[in-house]
């Protein structure tokens, strides 16, 4: 066995903005599937500094590797997650 | 492998019974399932149990099946608990048929029963997130959106490539509530119309509330004999189990071009029938949310990819059409209590195939017909568990 980094660039697969949130997440916050180069496709949450609107993201787009709190929520802000930023994108940002 | 046939469905309304407890939900189901059949307890060798969130809601983790059962006075017999998410009352299905099938039994009875409303539906939407892979549910994911997304269905990349609108996914929504309106088992009884589906709230862009199935409770049974017994306890006419397929899912990578497991476990289910699609004279599928109906029209090979709306706008899957879909009102009107769901789909088939499915009535009569049921989510690209029953009779 060896250990191997992947994922740190991916490209998005497909993406939309749930309303409704499971316990310890807040809504509306955005679902995704993004293709990593290596192979895999996998479920993410797009990072938080990314506003949550319609038009944001388009799929296909470029995404870096980030770390962060699963969600901004007393149950899960002390956890940490993988999650994806657009390398670009055209919301106004906050 | 012996022929079996289902000699008696019985099944509980569905709905919000908030006083009710699982048992008092699969009791009326249990009963009238034996009654119809002409089965007493006593004469029931095997019995499988299928339910997917007692564990969770109730505490009742273990021997759920024996809990419910025992008052029903099926006891003394071997009871075997099934728990397959959204699949589990099909599942408890292919075991009993297996049964009788394999020669171990002659009478086998299959129940599934879901108690979903707790007074806390915060409670029930957490519990049914254990129904996906947990690292899933754990990272956020909310599984409404994932028909949205995920690849195995990922609709709105269907609407860019098919031209799909926002109206043509609630379009199953719209026959299926119209049907539902004719079935006094249903939850949801009014008929809906396109506008009022697209503009519900929405819940994961583009699905709204209306487009998706809700909390229920619920539960149906099935009696099940070897089919040249039959007559030793029912005139009634026998439907015959043609196939009976369960599939789990399969992990694939990004361009995999394997046809996804709702297409090989339907493939399959034709195949050991010796039928195809245009023998179908009637199917309930697992229409979870609305559109996975027209995605399903494809995959169980009724039409060609993109003309999903099509079937519906030309009638073909209407009652009255050439092969009705979801008669019962399918999952977003007749309700779709989690564990049960199987078994209320086989219920629908052979009251249709029997002719006493009242203003809801094919005609003529199904004599060739399916139930398609799938359950939980995988890290995959698929559903974790698919169960495709075929009847003829």
């Amino acid at each position: 066995m060896e250990e191997i980094e992947i994922g740190r660039t991916a490209k998005l697969y497909s993406h939309t903005i749930a309303y409704v949130a499971p316990k310890g997440f807040t809504a509306p916050y955005f679902q995704a599937f993004v293709d990593l180069p290596e192979g895999p496709r996998i479920f993410s949450l797009v990072g938080s500094e990314c506003p949550v609107e319609r038009g944001v993201l388009e799929d296909g787009m470029e995404m870096r590797l980030i770390v962060e709190p699963v969600a901004d929520t007393p149950e899960r802000r002390d956890e940490l997650t993988y999650k994806y930023l657009p390398v670009k994108h055209n919301g106004s940002g906050r | 492998m012996r022929e079996v046939a289902i000699i008696g469905v019985g099944a509980h309304p569905t709905g919000r019974f908030l006083e009710k407890p699982l048992k008092e939900l699969a009791y009326p189901a249990i009963w009238n399932a034996l009654d119809d059949a002409g089965v007493s307890a006593a004469d029931v060798n095997v019995a499988y149990f299928g339910n997917s969130l007692a564990g969770l809601l109730t505490g009742q983790e273990g021997i759920r099946g024996q809990v419910v059962l025992q008052h029903a006075g099926i006891t003394g017999i071997p009871i075997i608990n099934v728990e397959n998410a959204c699949a589990s009352a099909m599942t408890a299905l292919r075991g009993a048929w297996l049964e009788i099938a394999s020669g171990a039994a002659d009478v086998a009875l299959a129940v599934g029963a879901e108690k979903m409303n707790v007074g806390d539906s915060a409670r029930t939407i957490g519990a049914l997130s254990a129904d996906s892979e947990l690292d899933l549910s754990d990272m956020g994911m909310q599984f409404t959106a994932t028909y949205a997304i995920h690849p195995k269905i990922n609709i709105k990349s269907r609407m860019q490539e098919y031209g799909w609108t926002a109206a043509d996914l609630a379009k199953p929504a719209v026959k299926n509530s119209y049907n539902g309106s004719l079935n006094p088992l249903a939850q949801h009884r009014r008929p809906l119309t396109i506008e009022e589906i697209v503009q519900s709230r929405l819940i994961a862009d583009p699905l709204t509330l209306l487009m998706c199935s809700s909390i229920s409770d619920g539960a149906a049974a099935a009696v099940l004999c070897a089919a040249d017994l039959a007559q030793r306890f029912t005139s009634r006419m026998p439907i015959r189990i043609a196939s009976c397929v369960l599939q789990s899912g399969v992990y694939r990578l990004p361009g995999d071009e394997r046809p996804d497991s709702a297409t090989t476990s339907a493939s399959e289910a034709y195949k050991n029938a010796g039928i195809g699609p245009d023998d179908l004279d009637a199917i309930e599928l697992h229409d979870a949310m609305a559109p996975a109906e027209l995605m399903l029209y494809e995959r169980l090979g009724l039409c060609a990819p993109g003309e999903g709306p099509r079937l519906i706008d030309e009638h073909v899957t209407t009652l009255g059409g050439r092969i009705p879909v979801n008669p019962s009102g399918g999952l977003c009107s007749r309700g779709h209590p989690v564990g049960a769901t199987g078994l209320l789909q086989i219920c629908e088939l052979v009251w249709q195939m029997r002719g006493e499915a009242g203003p809801r009535q094919i005609e003529p009569r199904p004599k060739v017909t399916m139930a398609q049921n799938q359950g939980g989510l995988l890290l995959g690209q698929d559903s974790a568990a698919y169960g495709v029953t075929i009847l003829k009779c």
